[in-house]
């Protein structure tokens, strides 16, 4: 298969709007890669620019050794799968899925006969007389996977795949993805805004923002080491709290000034802190610990069944998230104190970079 | 030779516009600069240019005829204008009303007149309102023991808003039923509810909710209205009488190529169209700011 | 609440039947057995029809006027070159402004509107004299070139709403598949908006079917005359003699419109749309 590589990568757009900025980026063969991020971050513009529809204002794309700036969309050998599945729907299914090879000019039997593997591949061999508009949209996105599948290409791109899909289809077709891109070892990049998908499906996650790569890693790293502010609020359901702090020095050691009380900080966070004034507190939901007690109040709860999700109102009157253990129960209004897990807490710097 | 992707996308961009853009330029925008110059000249059937400079101006700000032509352009277009927009109202607000296959069917046939071949949708009026005893409102009047009535000499004016009213109308009832239609119900059932009666519905809600639409319409059709005269150049001709439906482009076309090429007095008809070109340009143009027409040109993908 | 539901239809009946009344007087003219009344049915009025000469019984004014079959083909040619020319151009252009960026792109576009806004008759003196000048004066492919001119804006306006109808996926996937730009025109997006280019052709093969200003204007010679021409001609000079026949004449003129009214007026609308908010 094919390794890409993004050196530079700027796209600037007639009007000056400028849609991705110094992009750096490295698709090993075979791994799949997600590009998470929130609408408008340049997700959809990076896969565009590697499909060969947009060409970079500056910087390289390359596919192996090659670059590949002014290689037409056609000659990428790409397969690409859309939202809106983009099937053309003047032709049958085993029109849409025979498309790409028609183009290729293979002779007929061998187009019969990988239109028909493609098919068994994803279930739709019953499918191939219909139409695109008769179908289902969970059918749909497999006959598009089949017409991405068929002409055996390099390398997936797939944009936002599963968004159109119902719930329940979109799992069903989310496991059915990986199965495939497993099987046929196909380098891919996948574009979603869907955190939890991308957790579920990617081997390696580039979390973008406005432009630019914010952290590139996997999902492991992304949720347990977060390299700025945006990734930690960006990763992760519930979303982590991150609450403004003042470092504060007393008699006892350093503390953090924070929700209209005070933090002792452990050893090794004041170590790390030493010298700095402002930080961002980031701890995630499930590291929050409440007894009773008080200064905080229950806001609101919601059983979720296994755990319960409760809004903790700090004295200053910020609203925490936390996720208490299956088993604690609160009641709304009940004082309570709240303690965190610090080996899993991170400090940034107010401008979002982690300290520690 | 492989062509570079740039130089490809540029030789496509450039073959498949070249006909348009050739098109317009020559036919189009080329022969509306050509008027402009005409306009200076004393172009007539010698077709010898003899540079006149403003003279044709000077000679048709003196004309006798200029406050007949100008009244009668006034006249044409605010009344066709208002028959256009009442008209439309009506199709709108009825075929929106009544059940839907026949609403449908209403604007559907009104197209039809504008299908019509101009001739004969001109013919078809001058023989109904023909002030002959052999037109047909007039047999009909006879046969009932009545005497005719010279209608397109008694009412010329209503008689070229019907035949022009006919046409335009089925473009505002168009343009207002979809925009009608896009009103969410929801206001409607929610005056209702408030014990609304169907007049004040109309007048309260459905009116100032198409607004913009009935403004455009009238913007639109101004433009288009100023420099048309085909039907009246089939129907009444400027007549009857001297000048009583001589709009100005009217004039202009009588003074190029009016009887018999007797008259062929190109520069000073070039002088009118000139008049009337500015006039619809300076038009376009505040229209093309007040209705932001410029959000109909989101930049393309593509590259 | 009841009575206003009567009023409203009865509004409704009045309100359909406005537009289709003088078509169906001129089909009872058509038929009359009295040159100028509405009076019995006969079908002598469409005798011409046989060999295309009309008044054969008449030698002095059979030589006034062309045969009715040359100004049928004229007319014909005038609206099938219009129409031609018309698609071709326009479904071309309207695929990129719809979908390439360029520079000159929205001063095209805004040319366009403007030009589509102001009626062409304003430029007939120039053209008489363009025409002229090249030799294309009293030529129909003088018309047909003015006429699709005129015609073209409109066309590249409700093609460009096509275009822009067809989701950008479905052309990138084109490109993606391996087609180059000029195979997804033609293998993807020309299918794609035939609707589009239906109805424009239906547009413009009746505007030049029914042209009359610009024929009127441009052509002498009575061999040129198209259908408009002819009947304008006769009526003006013959109306008062025998209108029946004129009558007759516009329904042989009128087969064609009501034909690919009744069948196309779905498409025609979509292009009086387009036009409106082009």
């Amino acid at each position: 298969m094919v390794t890409v590589k993004l050196e530079n990568v700027t796209k600037i757009f007639r009007g000056g709007v400028e849609a991705v900025r110094d992009l750096n980026l490295e698709v090993k063969d075979g791994e799949f890669l997600v590009l998470l991020g929130p609408s408008g971050c340049g997700k959809t513009t990076t896969l565009l620019m590697i499909a060969g529809v947009y060409k970079p204002t500056k910087g390289y794309i390359y596919f192996d050794d090659k670059i590949v700036n002014d290689l037409e969309p056609k000659d990428r050998n790409i397969g690409m799968v859309f939202q809106s599945y983009a099937l053309y729907p003047h032709m049958s299914v085993y029109e849409n899925i025979a498309f790409p090879l028609r183009l290729k000019k293979l002779p007929k039997e061998e187009i019969d006969k990988r239109v028909r593997e493609a098919a068994s591949m994803l279930h739709i061999e019953n499918l191939l007389d219909r139409r695109p508009s008769q179908l289902s949209g969970g059918q749909q996105q497999r006959v598009a996977l089949a017409r991405a599948v068929v002409k055996q290409p390099g390398l997936f791109l797939m944009d936002e795949p599963l968004s159109n899909l119902d719930a329940k289809i979109r799992i069903e077709v989310r496991a059915e993805l990986k199965r495939l891109q497993r099987e046929l070892g196909i380098t891919t990049i996948y574009v979603t805004h869907d955190q939890a998908e991308a957790m579920s499906l990617a081997d390696r996650i580039a979390v973008m923002n406005e432009g630019r790569l914010m952290q590139l890693g996997t999902p492991d790293e992304l949720y347990y080491k977060p390299a700025n502010t945006f990734v930690a609020g960006f990763i992760g359901a519930p979303a982590a709290n991150l609450v403004e702090a003042d470092v504060v020095e007393t008699e006892r050691g350093l503390e953090l000034s924070m929700l209209g009380t005070r933090f002792p900080l452990p050893s090794d966070l004041a170590a790390a802190v030493q010298g700095v004034s402002r930080v961002v507190f980031m701890v995630r939901s499930e590291d929050v610990k409440i007894s009773p007690g008080k200064g905080f109040f229950v806001y609101s709860a919601e059983w979720l069944g296994r755990e319960t999700f409760v809004h903790i109102q700090a004295p200053d009157g910020t609203l925490l998230r936390v996720t208490l253990p299956p088993g604690q129960h609160v009641a709304v209004g009940e004082a309570v104190s709240v303690s965190f897990d610090y080996k899993k807490v991170h400090l940034y710097r107010p401008s979002g970079e982690l300290i520690v | 030779m492989k062509l570079s992707r740039e130089a490809s996308k540029k030789v496509l961009v450039l073959v498949m516009l070249l006909p348009a853009a050739a098109t317009i330029t020559l036919f189009l925008a080329f022969p509306a600069a050509l008027t402009v110059l005409i306009s200076l000249t004393e172009l007539d059937y010698r077709f010898q240019w003899i540079w006149c400079g403003v003279g044709n101006y000077a000679k048709l700000f003196n004309s006798p005829v200029l406050q007949f032509i100008v009244k009668a352009t006034a006249i044409y277009v605010a009344g066709t204008l208002a028959f256009n927009t009442l008209m439309g109202l009506v199709i709108a607000l009825v075929s929106t009303r009544v059940h839907e296959g026949l609403g449908t069917f209403i604007r559907a046939i009104w197209l039809l007149p504008r299908v019509l071949p101009s001739v004969v949708w001109a013919l078809l009026m001058m023989w109904i309102f023909s002030p002959l005893e052999h037109g047909f409102l007039n047999s009909l009047i006879v046969k009932a023991g009545g005497k005719p009535i010279p209608w397109t000499f008694l009412y010329h004016w209503p008689f070229l808003f019907i035949v022009n009213g006919f046409i335009g109308s089925s473009l505002s009832g168009i343009v207002f039923s979809s925009a009608i239609k896009s009103i969410p119900q929801d206001y409607i059932i929610a005056a209702r509810v408030d014990g609304a009666s169907s007049f004040t519905i109309v007048r309260k809600i459905i009116l100032p909710m198409i607004k913009w639409h009935i403004a455009f319409f009238v913007a639109y059709n101004t433009l288009s209205l100023i420099a048309s005269f085909e039907y009246i150049l089939l129907t009444l001709n400027g007549g009857p009488g001297f000048y009583s439906t001589e709009v100005m482009i009217l004039h202009a076309y009588h003074l190029a190529f009016g009887q018999y090429m007797v008259a062929m007095d190109f520069g000073y008809a070039a002088t009118i169209v000139t008049i009337l070109l500015v006039i619809g340009l300076v038009l376009s143009i505040a229209y093309w700011r007040v209705f932001r027409l410029r959000r109909l040109m989101i930049e393309p993908k593509l590259e | 609440m009841r009575a206003g539901k009567i009023l409203l239809y009865a509004a409704a009946v009045v309100l359909a039947a406005l537009p289709v009344v003088p078509v169906i007087l001129l089909f009872f003219l058509a038929f009359s057995e009295h040159p100028i009344y509405v009076e019995g049915f006969t079908l002598k009025n469409f005798e011409f029809l046989k060999t295309g000469v009309l008044f054969s019984d008449h030698p002095l004014y059979s030589r006034l006027y062309p045969n009715v079959y040359t100004v049928m083909v004229n007319t014909f040619l005038l609206a099938l070159g219009n129409m031609l020319l018309v698609v071709l151009v326009s479904s071309m252009a309207a695929y990129v402004i719809s979908r390439y960026s360029f520079k000159g792109r929205s001063a095209l576009l805004g040319a366009f509107l403007v030009i589509h806004g102001v009626p062409a008759s304003v430029l007939l003196i120039a053209l008489y004299y363009m025409l002229k000048a090249t030799g294309l004066l009293n030529t129909l492919l003088g018309v047909v070139l003015v006429k699709m001119s005129v015609d073209l804006p409109l066309g590249v306006w409700v093609l460009k709403g096509f275009y822009d109808g067809i989701p950008w996926d479905t052309e990138i996937a084109a490109l993606v598949d391996g087609a180059s730009r000029v195979g997804a025109f033609f293998r993807i997006m020309l299918p794609l908006v035939s609707p589009g280019l239906f109805a424009v052709g239906l547009f413009s093969f009746l505007s030049g079917w029914g042209e009359y200003i610009f024929v009127y204007t441009f052509i002498q010679s009575s061999t040129n005359w198209t259908f408009s021409l002819l009947i304008q001609s006769l009526f003006s000079e013959m109306g008062g003699i025998n209108l029946a026949l004129v009558a007759a004449l516009s329904i042989v003129y009128l087969i064609p419109v009501l034909a690919i009214f009744i069948t196309g007026e779905k498409y025609l609308l979509r292009v009086t749309i387009g036009g409106v908010k082009g």
